[in-house]
């Protein structure tokens, strides 16, 4: 069955029109819209600040694509509301002020975001919620494919989310440290992106999406190498870090050969759950809202994701 | 195609493994002896249901680091047994591993604060690096070989339950030939406390469905099924226990904590995954109940069934009375005790129930009573809304 994505949305630290945010500490910080205009204020208030990137990039992504109630809502989010299980954690641990807040307790569950757009929407709809670290969005989006190709329903929408607090930043960096893999990194960063999928035509097709058994990545090379062979305007999004990690990237390097290649991360920074802006990126690249050098009008975007003991990842897309 | 159960494995403070745990319930024997000051010494004195092994000695029994969260050595132990038990051999097929968990590696990241709390500069940074839900599966999907496919959801309550749905139509739509599919949680002291500052927790032991409930006793654990497809089973002369034949996922779509009194979300899990089947309510001999013993989620369930049962209720209880909340785990749990009731066609006991609650009047059952079973549902409901219904059937 044919997939579409027929409307997206996304905050991030990239914004077509005012450039890059990206902070003293190395770090990408997301750009955040006037919540206001697109949330209830009274709702607003009492939300954390991952809950107000998730429904806000879900509610303007419904708005673009035109779908009221999606029949199925999936979130994807590495670590989850990092906010407020640190809040709560770091309370919990301190003998003399422990004054914990049940908010945080509450707010801290990985499916927050996910039970918030329910409610938003006061629909009873599937709702599901992926934590698979690096794979978390190409697995809620292998999810929605699954839902999408059983035929009963022709609406998802689909989002994957993780914020970048102080403390992660403080401990990410020194994990870094000890692992020595800081050097050339391009530096944390943080986001929101959000999709309708849909079965009815539209703008941008979802050609393929691949994930390799384990470290086993036949597949998904043969895929790239069959398709740069017919397909000459075709523009590749990796997932490379900057540091030592991207090596994992150097089976697939040469089949590249001379295809425009844009190291993604260069524009969000490094979290779990990047892919979905990639798949953002790329959305917006295929229909020319956003233009970049390497290639001026991509008919094909592939995103290529090679991590270290880790099943590598493809996701195809083309404009329509 | 048809999806099949061909192993099973459970971890619980009531019973170390299938057969311990169905003595237990047999027996009417709960495992709620601790005490949360065992794990947070300046809490209040609640009950709780902690298996009794200390993590040094239940990476011994799994054979693994001592590095491990708890959560993954809980998770390991209950998922070796459901591998060894179905007598296949994963590295021939394409198996995959997918599990529910909702704190990860937190029991380790907390002793990771205790120290950090004091100096910034202190604690072992090693000790966060397993702190991600989906790093404790993929710690349990190396061990037992299930590396084809590996992933984590976390649905609050419901995601174990999730889990063994969406494993089910990985192997439906021919992604897999065997998937481990569950749940894991360890007893935290974020869980812990969290659950106490929503004054969640009974001081006592927990009375689910009973008119005088007053909250949940936390536990930890882990419960897998070893799921395969039709194919093969067949091939391999596999002991089929049952068969998965519905399973359905509902928002609540009410509150963030809380389920809307009449229940809408369970309703509407619990009717999905009937009609999935093809069967009607009065097919469901027994279900077991996600029944957490706080007011509002037994009355909500209570509702609920009684809006989709009407006039013809099946057997009823809750299993919580014994493993107590094991959250993220608690639908893998169950859904092996679900199959442990089908397959040896019993009713499974719901503890310290007296009175029935105003309004529902529902009656749980208090023995274990032989009973002619051919379908039985179990619920599952999360923080956030998130449903979750699984239907078993005799194969």
């Amino acid at each position: 069955m044919d997939l579409y994505i027929n409307g997206t949305s996304s905050i991030s630290a990239f914004d077509s029109q005012q450039g890059l945010r990206f902070d003293n500490k190395n770090r990408f910080i997301c750009i955040e819209p006037d919540y206001k205009l697109i949330i209830d204020p009274r709702q607003l208030r009492r939300m954390s600040r991952i809950m107000r990137m998730g429904l806000a990039s879900a509610i303007k992504t419904l708005e673009v694509a035109s779908v009221q109630t999606p029949q199925a809502v999936i979130t994807a989010t590495g670590l989850g509301c990092l906010d407020d299980t640190g809040n709560f954690l770091v309370k919990m641990c301190d003998p003399d002020n422990r004054m914990m807040n049940p908010t945080a307790f509450i707010q801290s569950i990985h499916n927050t975001m996910g039970g918030q757009i329910a409610m938003h929407l006061k629909s009873n709809c599937y709702n599901n919620t992926f934590t698979q670290d690096v794979l978390s969005f190409e697995h809620a989006l292998l999810d929605a494919i699954m839902l999408l190709e059983a035929g009963t329903i022709e609406s998802v929408l689909l989002g994957g989310i993780d914020e970048l607090t102080e403390l992660k930043h403080e401990l990410t960096s020194r994990l870094y440290k000890a692992q020595k893999l800081c050097e050339g990194y391009f530096g944390q960063g943080e986001g929101s992106a959000f999709f309708s999928l849909s079965s009815v035509p539209s703008a941008v097709k979802l050609e393929a999406m691949i994930l390799s058994q384990n470290s086993k990545h036949g597949d998904i090379c043969d895929y790239i190498s069959n398709h740069l062979a017919l397909e000459k305007k075709t523009l590749i999004l990796t997932g490379k870090c900057g540091d030592k990690s991207d090596e994992a990237y150097k089976s697939l390097e040469n089949i590249f050969g001379s295809t425009a290649t844009i190291d993604y991360k260069k524009f969000c920074g490094d979290y779990p759950t990047s892919c979905a802006f990639a798949a953002w990126l790329a959305c917006e690249l295929l229909q020319q809202k956003i233009i970049f050098d390497a290639i001026a009008q991509p008919k094909h975007i592939i995103i290529y994701h090679a991590y270290p003991d880790r099943p590598h990842t493809l996701i195809h897309l083309s404009g329509c | 195609m048809k999806v099949f159960i061909a192993g099973m494995g459970v971890f619980t403070a009531s019973g170390e493994n299938c057969s311990g745990n169905l003595s237990a319930l047999l027996e009417k024997r709960h495992g709620i002896h601790a005490s949360s000051r065992d794990i947070d010494t300046l809490m209040g004195d609640f009950p709780i249901a902690k298996i009794a092994y200390t993590n040094n000695e239940l990476a011994a029994k799994a054979g693994v680091s001592t590095s491990w969260p708890r959560t993954a050595l809980l998770g390991v132990i209950a998922a070796q047994e459901a591998t060894a038990s179905s007598g296949l051999d994963f590295t021939k097929y394409r198996a995959g591993f997918i599990s529910g968990t909702t704190v990860g590696g937190m029991d380790s990241t907390e002793n990771f604060f205790y120290s950090y709390s004091k100096n910034k500069t202190a604690g072992h940074i090693s000790q966060i690096i397993n702190h991600e839900c989906g790093k404790i599966s993929h710690l349990i999907a190396e061990n037992i070989q299930a590396k084809d496919f590996v992933t984590t959801l976390n649905t609050a309550c419901s995601s174990a339950a999730n889990a063994i749905a969406f494993a089910t139509r990985m192997i439906k739509t021919g992604r897999l030939d065997i998937a481990v599919a569950g749940g894991t949680d360890a007893l935290t002291a974020f869980t812990l406390n969290g659950f106490n500052t929503l004054l969640l927790l009974d001081d006592e032991l927990c009375r689910p469905f009973d008119a005088r409930r007053k909250g949940l006793n936390l536990g930890e654990g882990a419960g897998y099924l070893v799921l395969v497809s039709e194919e093969i089973a067949r091939q391999n002369n596999c002991p089929v226990m049952a068969e998965v034949s519905g399973y359905a996922n509902a928002s609540d779509s009410f509150h963030q904590t809380t389920l809307s009194d009449e229940g809408n979300g369970p309703y509407l899990a619990m009717e999905s995954a009937i009609k999935m089947a093809g069967l009607s309510a009065y097919d469901v001999g027994y279900i077991n109940l996600h029944g957490t013993a706080t007011p509002n989620n037994d009355l909500s369930e209570g509702n609920a069934i009684l809006r989709l049962f009407t006039d013809k209720i099946p057997a009823v209880s809750s299993t919580k009375s014994y493993t107590g909340h094991t959250l993220g785990a608690s639908g893998g749990i169950e859904a092996v005790y679900s199959v442990l009731a089908l397959f040896n066609q019993t009713t499974l006991p719901n503890l310290r129930f007296e009175i029935s609650m105003p309004g529902t009047e529902l009656i749980p059952e208090t023995e274990a009573r032989k009973i002619e079973l051919r379908h039985v549902l179990s619920n599952s409901f999360g923080f956030g809304g998130n449903c979750c219904s699984l239907l078993f059937s005799k194969v």
